[in-house]
C-alpha cells in the first residue's frame, strides 16, 4: 500500500513536471504553414491567403479598434482577391514582434520594415527579404511613382529588397509665430547659423524653452548639416565611405550646439523627450521652436486652437553654415514594404501593397477607414464616427502628405480650419524638396566588421555627441574616448572592407 | 487621543524627533503613492478643454464621465472582455496545476524529491529567451491562441514553492490521519490539504490574477488576431499612439487616464477581499524549505 502510494506521488509529480515542460518537447508539423499556397500560387486569379505585418496603427486612421480594422482589412481582401492573416502589432512593440517572427522562420508574406534605412539592408543579407525586380517590372504602376534615387536605398547587392511606404521623409524645424512676434525674432526661412544663435537667444531666460528637441540623437543632422559634417558613415565625391564623425567640421557642428545648450536656446531635458513632448510642448506654448515633420503645419495650427493657445507656425528649411552649406533632416525613406522571400504568392502580395499604399483608393482606405464605419460625410464635410473617435482616430489631412498617390479629390470637404490652413500646407510640401540635406546608405553584406558593429557605431557616436552637447567632456576629451572606441571595433579595416 | 498625548509627552526628547522624523517620511512615502492614483481618477472625470489646456489635473474644476461612457461604445470593451477571460482561465489552470504540483513536491516520501524540485528551482534561474519560447509555442501550434497565453504561464516557480512549503508545514499527523481513514490522495488534497491552505491559495490566486490581467509581452509575441488582444495591448497603443514618429493621432490625457482605471479596476475590486490573507500567507510559505 505504501509503496503503491509512493509511485501514485511520483507519477503524478512526473506527469505534472513533463505538462509543465511540455513547452520543451518537438512537433515537427508546423500548423500556421499552409500547403495549399502553392497550388494557389499556380492560379493567382483565384483566392490566396496571405499574411500581411502592419503595425496596429496601419489600418484605417489608427483606430485602436479591431472592429473597426477588421472593416478595413475586409476591403482590402474584396479588393485584391485574398483572405489576409493581418498581424498588427502595437507600433511600441512591433519590432520586437517582427524580429522574433522572422528569426524564427516565421516571416508573414508581407511586412513593414521600419527605420529601413538602417534595417532594410540586415534583413536583406539575412534573408528574410525577397529580391522584386523581376515582380516589380509588372509593376508599372509603383515604379513610376517612386523617385530611381530612393529605390537605390532599399537595393542590396544589386537587388530591390522592398518599396518605401512613404514618400521621402524630412524634418525642418517649426517655429510660433506668436513667440516670434513677442521676443523681436526674425529669422528667413533658411537663415545661418549664426542669425540662429543669435534671435534665438532673445528667447532665452523668459520662461519659456526656445528650442525643444527630442532625445532622438538621429535628429542632429539638421544641425551638423550646415557645418558639412555627416553624421554617421559618409560617403564622399568619389563614392568612399568615411567616418563622418571624426571630421573637423563634425567637431566645430558640436562645438556650435554645445553654445546653444550652454546658453539655454536647447532644451536642457532634451535627453529624455519623446515626440509626442516635444509636439505637446510646441503646440501648446511651453516651448517656441522644435524639430519635426514637414507636414506638421495644419496638425500644430489645430491642435494650439484646441487648447486656446492658437498662433501660425514658421518652418525654417535648413540653416545655412559658415560655409554656406545646409540641408534639412533627411530621413530619405522611413518605413519600406516588404515580401518575404519565402512567400509562395509573392506576386499576389505585391497586388496587395499595389492597392494599399500605391493607389489612391487604397491610400484613402488606410489614412481614413471605411466610410460610415469610420467617418461619416455631414453636409459635405468628413467627421469621425464616434466609435471611431473613442478609439483614438481621427479625420488626418496629414497623413495624404506622406504617400506617393497625390489625392485632388477626396470627394468631401475638411474642417473648416483644415480647409484655411492647406494651402500652406501645400506651399510648405513643395518647398522643404528644395532643401535636402545629404543622406548615404550603406550597402549591408560588404563588410562584415560594419554589419557586426553598426549599431554599437550608432550608439557610441549618439553617446559622445549628447556629452558633448550637454558639456559633461570636453570635445577633445569626447574625441579621445571615441577614438579608443574606433580602435577596439578596428574601425579603420571597417572601412577599407566598405571600400573595396 | 488624550492617553496617546500624555504617553506621547512621556517619551524622551530623542524619541519624539524619532517619531516626527519617521512620520514625516512615511506621509511622504503614502503621498507618492495615492498623488498619482488621484492624477489618475481626477484626469479621467475631467473635460476635455481642461485636460488640452493642462495635460493632468489634480485638483478637479468640473466632472464629467463622458470618457467612461465613450469606452462602453469602444473597441475597449471587448478588450476588456478578453483579458478577463484570460485571466479567469489561467489563473484556474494555474491554481489547480500549482496545487497539484505543490502538494506532490511537498510530500516527504516523493521518490527523487530532490531532483524535482531542484528541477523547478533552476526555471528560475535559466531563461532561454524570447525565441525559443517562441519556437516552442509556434510548434505546438498555439500561436494566435488564448491557449498561449494560458498554458505556458500556467506554473510559477516562486508560487509554486511557497503552495509546496505551506502544505509541508501542515502538520503530517493530520494528512496521516486522513489516509488513515482511507481518503485517497486526491481526497486528502481536495478535503484536507485545501480547507486549511486558504490563506495560501488566496495570496496565491491574486499573485496568478495580477500577473495574467497585466500580461502584455505574451500577448503580442503569440497573439496576431487584433480581435484577441486585451487590454493592456490596446492601452499601451493608446498611451503610445503619439509617440510614432509620423503619427498625428493623440487621445487626451483624460481619455487615456479612463482606459488606465479600467485596467486597474478589477485587481482594486479583487485586492481588498484577499488582502487580509496576504502576510499570513506568505509568512507561512516562506519559512519551511
Amino acid at each position: 500500500m505504501f509503496k503503491a502510494r509512493k509511485l501514485i506521488v511520483l507519477l503524478l509529480a512526473v506527469a505534472l513536471a513533463v505538462t509543465m515542460f511540455a513547452g520543451c518537447g518537438s512537433k515537427s508539423a508546423d500548423t500556421t504553414e499552409k500547403k495549399e499556397t502553392s497550388k494557389e500560387a499556380e492560379k493567382p486569379k483565384e483566392k490566396v491567403k496571405l499574411s500581411f505585418c502592419l503595425s496596429q496603427n496601419g489600418w484605417g486612421g489608427e483606430a485602436v479598434d479591431p472592429e473597426l480594422m477588421a472593416e478595413v482589412e475586409k476591403v482590402i481582401e474584396e479588393k485584391t482577391n485574398t483572405d489576409l492573416e493581418v498581424i498588427a502589432p502595437p507600433q511600441s512593440s512591433y519590432n520586437e514582434k517582427l524580429n522574433v517572427m522572422l528569426s524564427s522562420g516565421q516571416i508573414p508574406d508581407i511586412f513593414a520594415v521600419r527605420k529601413a534605412m538602417d534595417n532594410m539592408q540586415v534583413y536583406a543579407a539575412r534573408g528574410y527579404t525577397m529580391p522584386l525586380d523581376d515582380l516589380l517590372k509588372k509593376a508599372p504602376d509603383i515604379t513610376s511613382q517612386i523617385d530611381k534615387k530612393y529605390m537605390e536605398y532599399v537595393t542590396v547587392g544589386g537587388k530591390v529588397h522592398g518599396v518605401p511606404m512613404y514618400v521621402p521623409m524630412t524634418k525642418n524645424l517649426w517655429l510660433r509665430k506668436d513667440m516670434m512676434d513677442k521676443y523681436g525674432v526674425k529669422l528667413s526661412e533658411t537663415p545661418t547659423t549664426e542669425e540662429f544663435y543669435n534671435e534665438m537667444k532673445k528667447m532665452a531666460d523668459k520662461g519659456i524653452v526656445p528650442f525643444t528637441f527630442p532625445k532622438f540623437l538621429d535628429n542632429l543632422p539638421f544641425f551638423t548639416n550646415p557645418f558639412g559634417a555627416y553624421f554617421g558613415i559618409g560617403q564622399n565625391k568619389d563614392g568612399k565611405f568615411y567616418d563622418g564623425f571624426n571630421t573637423p567640421e563634425m567637431k566645430e557642428a558640436l562645438t556650435y550646439i554645445n553654445k546653444l545648450y550652454k546658453d539655454k536656446i536647447w532644451d536642457k531635458e532634451f535627453l529624455t523627450n519623446e515626440n509626442a513632448k516635444i509636439r505637446e510642448m510646441l503646440y501648446s506654448g511651453k516651448a517656441a521652436s522644435t524639430i519635426d515633420y514637414f507636414n506638421r503645419f495644419i496638425y500644430f495650427a489645430a491642435e494650439s486652437e484646441k487648447i486656446k493657445a492658437p498662433t501660425e507656425f514658421v518652418p525654417i528649411y535648413e540653416l545655412k553654415g559658415p560655409k554656406g552649406q545646409g540641408g534639412n533632416h533627411n530621413e530619405a525613406i522611413n518605413d519600406v514594404l516588404a515580401i518575404s522571400a519565402k512567400s509562395k504568392v509573392a506576386e499576389r502580395a505585391l497586388e496587395v501593397i499595389k492597392y494599399y499604399v500605391f493607389s489612391e483608393e487604397g491610400v484613402k482606405l488606410r489614412i481614413l477607414g471605411v466610410k460610415d464605419k469610420h467617418y461619416t460625410i455631414d453636409n459635405g464635410v468628413v467627421k469621425a464616427t464616434d466609435k471611431a473617435k473613442n478609439s483614438g482616430y481621427k479625420c488626418d489631412v496629414n497623413q495624404f502628405f506622406l504617400y506617393y498617390p497625390k489625392v485632388k479629390d477626396y470627394g468631401f470637404k475638411w474642417d473648416a480650419t483644415t480647409e484655411k490652413l492647406l494651402p500652406q500646407q501645400l506651399k510648405v510640401n513643395e518647398e522643404v524638396n528644395k532643401h535636402l540635406g545629404p543622406r548615404y546608405v550603406v550597402p549591408g553584406g560588404k563588410s562584415a566588421l560594419y554589419d557586426k558593429n553598426q549599431p554599437a557605431y550608432k550608439k557610441k557616436i549618439e553617446e559622445i555627441a549628447s556629452k558633448i552637447i550637454m558639456g559633461s567632456i570636453t570635445v577633445d576629451k569626447g574625441y579621445a574616448e571615441y577614438e579608443a572606441f574606433w580602435k577596439s571595433i578596428n574601425g579603420d579595416e571597417m572601412l577599407s572592407q566598405l571600400n573595396k | 487621543m488624550a492617553s496617546y498625548e500624555s504617553s506621547f509627552l512621556k517619551v524622551s526628547l530623542g524619541r519624539k524627533v524619532f517619531i516626527v522624523i519617521n512620520s514625516i517620511i512615511l506621509l511622504l512615502v503614502c503621498l507618492t503613492v495615492i498623488v498619482p492614483l488621484i492624477l489618475v481618477i481626477v484626469t479621467s472625470v475631467s473635460p476635455d478643454e481642461i485636460v488640452a489646456r493642462q495635460g493632468y489635473v489634480l485638483i478637479p474644476a468640473s466632472i464629467t464621465f463622458a470618457n467612461y461612457l465613450s469606452i462602453f461604445n469602444s473597441g475597449y470593451m471587448p478588450a476588456f472582455y478578453n483579458s478577463l477571460f484570460v485571466t479567469i482561465c489561467a489563473t484556474v489552470v494555474s491554481m489547480i496545476m500549482t496545487l497539484i504540483m505543490g502538494y506532490a513536491l511537498a510530500q516527504k516520501d516523493l521518490l527523487g524529491k530532490t531532483f524535482f524540485v531542484r528541477f523547478v528551482v533552476a526555471t528560475m534561474v535559466l531563461d532561454a529567451g524570447i525565441i525559443p519560447f517562441y519556437l516552442v509555442v509556434r510548434q505546438l501550434g498555439l500561436i494566435d491562441s488564448y491557449l498561449s497565453l494560458i498554458i505556458p504561464a500556467a506554473i510559477s516557480t516562486y508560487n509554486l514553492i511557497l503552495v509546496k512549503n505551506y502544505i509541508a508545514s501542515i502538520p503530517e499527523s493530520l494528512i496521516e490521519s486522513a489516509r488513515l481513514d482511507g481518503c485517497s490522495e486526491m481526497g486528502t488534497l481536495i478535503r484536507i490539504v485545501i480547507p486549511v491552505s486558504i490563506p495560501i491559495i488566496a495570496a496565491v490566486t491574486l499573485f496568478y490574477a495580477v500577473h495574467h490581467w497585466n500580461t502584455y509581452f505574451q500577448v503580442v509575441m503569440f497573439i496576431n488576431d487584433s480581435s484577441k488582444y486585451t487590454l493592456q495591448v490596446l492601452l499601451r497603443q493608446l498611451i503610445f499612439q503619439s509617440e510614432s514618429a509620423v503619427s498625428s493621432h493623440s487621445a487626451l490625457n483624460n481619455f487615456k487616464m479612463a482606459v488606465m482605471i479600467m485596467t486597474m479596476l478589477p485587481v482594486l475590486i479583487l485586492y481588498p477581499f484577499i488582502q487580509r490573507y496576504f502576510i499570513s500567507g506568505i509568512m507561512l510559505g516562506s519559512v519551511k524549505g
